[in-house]
């Protein structure tokens, strides 16, 4: 990939057309319960308009007085007949869905004996009969990833529902008598009746996270539907209710069978979730990682099935980040078609702007960027669905913050011993290398904070989010009298669900983990945003409720024996992985940092976007501090930029991409095709 | 010796029991000898790993691969291991850890 003459990236996409120009589906919709005549189809469309990257083979359109729904659809099942919005048999359910119900050919034959008609045979319309069957529970039948929105026009009712962990995105805004949905916030941005206002309590939840905690969004006014939940709206109000929760057996009733059984159990239930997510009537690919849980993915779709298997992966020049030579080893032993791209400093600052379009949040760590250009490849490739291993590392056991609660624990029953922290230094090599020395004090006492306080609900996370808050430093004085008394981890203790008291440690660290990092960052800005920009749908078996609910109930020291991760899964790829990649230390993805900004002449978008002028007009930072920050990535100053200087960095940076994008220079007003649309209307309609 | 298996959790501690016909039996010997060929000895044949050999001095762990056993038996017996008891005498081969063991109320 080669360097953009006058490194001057673009900021801001010039008009819509060219921010969806790239091309999953998307959803958007309004509905108006007050007393002015009829909902504007005009603003739907726009609405629509601005979100077709994520659906480029057709645009559809429902309105009635009180309703419009819109749909940028990618089509996947059903490629004739599952065009959106679609109704149920007289017309008084309107559905607009994005996602996937992987079991919609099991729901349908009982939905047919209770005397629902279908009209096609797509996953579409399964929902709609499911609801008219069981209500708000027909949630609990479903297996898959979505994001959906039902007008009932008889009642002038609203349900709208998001999957349980979040995979496929809803946001919405409640403005007035109206309620706005869409699939990405832009959407909502591109009607007359939401402005938007970087929310002070957002960022400070990012700086603690990395995302903000649904509902909130990094926009004051914009909210999302969290995961597991769904929204009624009615003449009379909106509830948000929970209909699944994450949870964990209580410790001590844990039951402890023999390993073996579970290994076996585990192996079954994600080949069930893997072959499910085989169900497409278009080509299905992998991301083969070279770690262990894609590796796994693509091993068990190259056993069940017959075709030969598109393999993807990035790769880096720079070593530190490369993982080619396991890649390679997988494609060998799997015998894959494989193609990847080779990432560069250059191409992660080249296509950052773009990205943060996307991701429309901010993000602390440049690792989504690789992962747009990926998705470029696969749909330049004309593939639309790939199967990836996200979610085995929180569902099984995978990361290095279990490991690091566990051994904090190990060294909380003696908290004099001198020699159990130093177990640390098999997570961190930096301590190895500095053991005996004068430093020891220095990380011993950095891991020792709040050592012995084991109860603490978020004992293995308040290390790791204690090194993020930092960043926070950098807010104006407004912005922090803004945030005022609001304390992001008070807030997310108090939403716990109930019981978490009673679970064993790793269990905690995994809701967690689950519940922040994975569904706020790694589905959202490493996830959905960066494979819908090029129209590419990602699809996960660790992600099965099925495999969630198992891998719930493995006793934790088969997930993680001494310090050895995932070990139940390593043991079910026995014979399925190669053991140079099944035995392999995890290597956590990442990408060049802040470093990627200031390699050789540096870019103007950058220079600009950090210049004293841009970061007082957005309001949230002090410039002088973010100058001093930015001197020292550029390497003017003695000291080298830290780990906790590359995340400010980024940090900073995404977050005034943001405001320009957003809040300063949204696209404005540029003329939609007239014959874009499919429009669709009620046969009887009510007027 | 004896056979042990693991059993459901009680009130959060692991208890052994003797189990002489159940499948999947390990005696604590077994299990040792198993953690120390897969978590440090890459999967090795059992031949591999003598009962007598010391770990540090063939190099199978270095310090913190003895504190990760450390963890593992804490973990699966349920004890606590002091500072002072870890020295070679105690932890270096499977002969000194089921001696220890044995020493600590774990029958080997």
């Amino acid at each position: 990939m080669g360097r953009e003459p006058g490194r001057g990236a673009r900021v801001a996409p010039q008009s819509l057309e060219e921010a969806a120009g790239n091309r999953m589906c998307g959803i958007c919709g309004i509905v108006d319960w007050g007393t002015e005549p009829a909902v504007d189809p005009s603003v739907l469309k726009r609405m629509a308009w601005t979100i077709r990257h994520r659906g480029p083979d057709e645009l559809g359109l429902y309105h009635d007085e009180r309703a419009a729904l819109g749909h940028a659809r990618l089509s996947i099942i059903d490629l004739a007949g599952g065009a959106q919005p679609m109704s149920n048999e007289d017309d008084s359910l309107w559905i607009v869905f994005n996602g996937e119900i992987y079991n919609y050919l099991e729901l349908r034959p009982e939905l047919e004996r209770r005397g629902h008609r279908f009209k096609t045979r797509s996953d579409t319309e399964i929902i709609l009969h499911l609801y008219e069957e069981h209500g708000p529970r027909c949630l609990d039948h479903m297996n898959g990833q979505f994001a959906f929105c039902i007008w009932n026009r008889n009642e002038r009712s609203v349900f709208m529902a998001r999957d349980r962990v979040g995979i496929r995105p809803l946001y919405y805004a409640n403005p007035g008598s109206r309620l706005l949905f869409a699939s990405e916030i832009k959407s909502l941005l591109a009607t007359p009746y939401v402005s938007a206002a970087i929310d002070p309590i957002g960022l400070d939840q990012t700086f603690t996270f990395w995302s903000p905690l649904p509902p909130r969004t990094a926009f004051e006014g914009i909210l999302q539907l969290p995961p597991a939940h769904y929204l009624v709206a009615t003449p009379s109000g909106l509830r948000v209710e929970r209909y699944w929760t994450h949870a964990f057996p209580e410790q001590s009733a844990l039951e402890v069978r023999d390993e073996r059984e579970y290994v076996d159990a585990l192996r079954d239930e994600l080949v069930k979730a893997t072959k499910l997510r085989m169900r497409a009537d278009v080509p299905v690919a992998a991301y083969l990682s070279g770690g262990l849980d894609s590796s796994l993915t693509s091993a068990v779709i190259k056993e069940h099935t017959d075709t030969p298997l598109n393999t993807f992966s990035v790769r880096f020049n720079d070593a530190r980040y490369d993982e080619s030579a396991h890649q390679d080893t997988m494609v060998a032993a799997l015998g894959t078609q494989h193609r990847s791209i080779t990432i560069g400093k250059d191409d992660i600052a080249r296509a950052f702007p773009e990205v943060i379009w996307h991701t429309e949040a901010p993000i602390l760590r440049t690792a989504p960027v690789p992962l747009h250009h990926l998705s470029k490849l696969v749909r330049d490739c004309g593939i639309k669905v790939v199967v990836t291993g996200e979610g085995a590392d929180e569902m099984l056991g995978g990361y290095n913050i279990f490991k690091e609660d566990k051994i904090r624990r190990f060294w909380a029953r003696d908290p004099e011993s001198a020699l159990r922290p130093l177990l640390l230094a098999r997570l961190y090599p930096y301590i190895r290398r500095s053991a005996g020395g004068a430093t020891d004090t220095y990380w011993q006492r950095f891991f020792a904070k709040g050592l012995t306080d084991t109860q603490a609900p978020c004992y293995s996370h308040l290390i790791r989010w204690g090194n993020t808050a930092p960043i926070k430093r950098f807010l104006t004085r407004g912005f922090k009298d803004r945030i005022g008394g609001h304390d992001a981890i008070a807030q997310f203790t108090a939403a716990l669900p109930e019981g978490f008291d009673t679970w064993a440690p790793l269990s905690k660290a995994q809701y967690i983990e689950t519940a922040t990092f994975m569904t706020g960052y790694l589905l959202c800005s490493q996830g959905d945003r960066v494979s819908a920009s090029h129209g590419v749908e990602g699809r996960f078996p660790f992600l099965d409720h099925h495999v969630i609910e198992f891998a719930a109930r493995i006793p934790p020291k088969y997930k993680i024996r001494a310090l050895e991760e995932k070990r139940v899964l390593r043991l079910v790829a026995k014979d399925l992985v190669p053991d140079a990649v099944r035995r392999r230390a995890k290597q956590p993805y990442r990408a060049p940092d802040s470093a990627s900004f200031f390699d050789g002449e540096g870019w103007d978008y950058v220079r600009e976007a950090l210049s004293e002028q841009a970061v007082r007009e957005a309001g949230c930072f002090d410039p002088r501090m973010v100058e001093r920050l930015a001197a020292k990535c550029v390497g003017q100053e003695r000291a080298k930029p830290s780990a906790r200087d590359d995340m400010a960095l980024v940090g900073i940076l995404s977050t005034q991409l943001l405001y320009r994008q957003m809040v300063q220079e949204f696209p404005g007003n540029e003329a939609i095709p007239d014959d874009a649309f499919h429009v669709r209307t009620a046969r009887n309609a009510a007027r | 010796m004896k056979p042990y298996r693991t059993t459901p959790f009680t009130s959060g501690r692991l208890a052994m029991q003797h189990d002489d016909d159940a499948e999947g039996i390990e005696s604590v010997r077994e299990q040792i000898r198993e953690f120390v060929l897969d978590a440090f000895m890459y999967g090795a044949a059992p031949e591999e790993l003598d009962d007598d050999a010391s770990f540090l001095e063939t190099g199978i762990m270095d310090s913190t691969g003895i504190m990760e056993l450390v963890m593992f038996l804490e973990e699966e017996f349920d004890f606590k291991v002091q500072d002072t008891e870890m020295v070679p005498e105690n932890l270096d081969s499977v002969d000194n850890l089921c001696q220890y063991l044995s020493k600590k109320g774990v029958p080997a």
